[in-house]
């Protein structure tokens, strides 16, 4: 090769990277170009490499990613209770406003705004934290439903000699209040981030039936198509244009989103299973469903009849307020998730 | 589309406050280059997981002191660089060994067409030195400017350009995309 396509293929690909050329060094490659097919199908060829595709991240990845760091940040969070157990008082005198409140389930927690996958490594920690410090009313592997397990929302507390200690004091209620969930074709979303511009230029799609945390009458609001194609979409509110991702858990390496039987339509309540599926009246969910294996968090999930738990299945009430469920006292019920 | 996603920084802004839908924002943007990166460095899936993983569990511990000293991706491939050497040195992952049949091939222009067309882009950069395939996807997968590249890998913005031409001329003769003098 000679040295001029040398000097000017560097260059072409200084320029390809945006790079700052001298304008010398431009016209030097610009007329060598002129005279050399080579170099010009070098140039040409940039363009082409650009385009090959770099090994692609498994599509799971992020998720298993975001459960690592999350169970990171309840690690924190429970350690921040640990030695602030005053805070935990706090939580009821909570004047935020509501769209501010979905940090509730990991209880004082400077991570707001959780992804549902945030929520279900926070549970996978402090069940941990449970089961190495105090007698739990639950394992760490599956999930019994139980009277105890009705209501295992854990608190913090320090002993008279300062240092703190984990309980499950299972006579503390499930909060009255759901996150702020709103649904959009019944599957159910949370909060995510708040997004810059305006939603003018993205792709309609159905509508969000909500009063958001409003206590007037719900009203049809448009949703967008979600520039992160996660799953997530958009819905401008009050505050702008939020994302709003799936409330999801994970179940043999699939994502499996909650699906709401009942209306959603304002913050703060609760979703409840499809209408097709009468409520159990055990606890081991018959007669509608039938125990079957644990998720990734090791919590019991149970199949029913006729539907292959690889297209939904159902949680039962009462998991920690860490659960993606949250402390839903409803049954719960969970199909693959769809990207809208 | 929405075209004005929160860029970055303040992405990077928000996460250190606490919001993990921002962060959760940046691991989606960014994972396919922080997995590519390291599918390149160790020439396994199975390492890349893990070293995508670990990458992003210390970007989240490391969050509330990053600042804004740097863009973010500089820093991030910096963080993807310095685990993957960490495993390595550590002995739990081996690195992508180089093919020398390949590097035979780029090395004389005469039996370049020979290997020119039989490999994909994952084989040909196996036929790159670590030092031009590192540069190259500082700049290709994380889009860095060759300073900030430089500034990563302890070299000149200039050293950095040179191996990028050098990545791109070998990968575009291996990958059959070179006309070779086509008028």
């Amino acid at each position: 090769m000679e040295m001029d396509c040398i000097r000017t293929q560097a260059t072409l690909s200084a320029v390809h990277d945006k790079e700052h050329v001298t304008d010398e060094n431009a016209e030097v490659a610009r007329a060598h170009c002129a005279e050399c097919g080579q170099c010009r199908a070098f140039a040409a060829n940039l363009v082409a490499l650009d385009a090959l595709p770099a090994p692609l991240a498994p599509s799971d990845l992020a998720d298993r990613v975001m459960v690592a760091v999350s169970a990171i940040a309840a690690e924190q969070s429970a350690g921040q209770q640990a030695v602030l157990p005053e805070d935990s008082n706090t939580a009821s005198a909570d004047t935020r406003p509501s769209s501010q409140r979905f940090e509730w389930f990991v209880g004082r927690n400077r991570w707001k705004g959780f992804g549902a996958l945030a929520a279900a490594a926070a549970a996978v920690v402090v069940i941990a934290v449970v089961v190495s410090r105090a007698p739990a009313p639950q394992t760490a592997g599956i999930q019994t439903p139980s009277p105890e397990a009705a209501a295992p929302n854990l608190t913090f507390s320090n002993d008279a000699s300062g240092k703190s200690a984990a309980s499950a004091p299972a006579a503390t209620p499930a909060p009255a209040r759901a996150p702020d969930y709103l649904t959009y074709k019944a599957r159910v979303y949370a909060p995510g981030s708040l997004l810059a511009g305006s939603t003018a230029a993205t792709e309609p799609l159905g509508t969000v039936t909500t009063a958001f945390a409003g206590a007037g009458a719900s009203t049809p609001v448009q949703a967008y198509r979600s520039p992160l194609a996660d799953g997530s979409i958009v819905v401008p509110g009050p505050d702008g244009s939020r994302l709003y991702v799936p409330v999801a858990r994970i179940f043999s390496s699939v994502r499996y989103q909650l699906v709401a039987g009942n209306a959603v339509d304002r913050f703060g309540l609760w979703p409840e299973l499809p209408g097709r599926f009468p409520v159990p009246t055990s606890p081991d969910g018959s007669p509608t469903f039938t125990m079957a294996g644990g998720d990734m968090l090791g919590v019991q999930t149970y199949t029913a009849a006729g539907v292959p738990q690889s297209q939904g299945f159902a949680i039962a009430p009462g998991t920690p307020s860490t659960d993606p469920a949250g402390s839903n006292p409803n049954w719960t019920w969970w199909e693959p998730l769809v990207i809208p | 589309m929405i075209e004005h996603v929160r860029d970055d920084a303040d992405l990077v802004s928000r996460a250190a406050a606490g919001d993990m839908g921002a962060f959760e924002s940046l691991v989606r943007a960014h994972t396919d280059a922080v997995y590519a990166h390291a599918y390149r460095f160790f020439g396994d899936a199975p390492a890349a997981q893990d070293a995508t993983q670990e990458v992003w569990i210390k970007v989240f511990r490391s969050l509330e002191g990053f600042g804004s000293r740097a863009a973010f991706t500089t820093w991030l491939f910096r963080v993807t660089r310095n685990v993957c050497l960490d495993m390595l040195r550590s002995g739990r992952r081996t690195a992508t060994p180089i093919d020398p049949v390949e590097l035979h091939g780029i090395a004389n222009d005469d039996t370049a067409g020979e290997a020119a067309g039989s490999v994909d882009l994952e084989t040909a950069m196996r036929a790159l030195s670590p030092e031009d395939r590192e540069a190259f996807n500082a700049v290709a997968l994380f889009g860095l400017p060759y300073s900030e590249a430089g500034s990563v890998l302890g070299v000149p913005a200039g050293t950095v350009k040179s191996r990028v031409f050098r990545a791109r001329r070998a990968l575009t003769t291996l990958l059959s995309l070179d006309a070779r003098g086509g008028a």
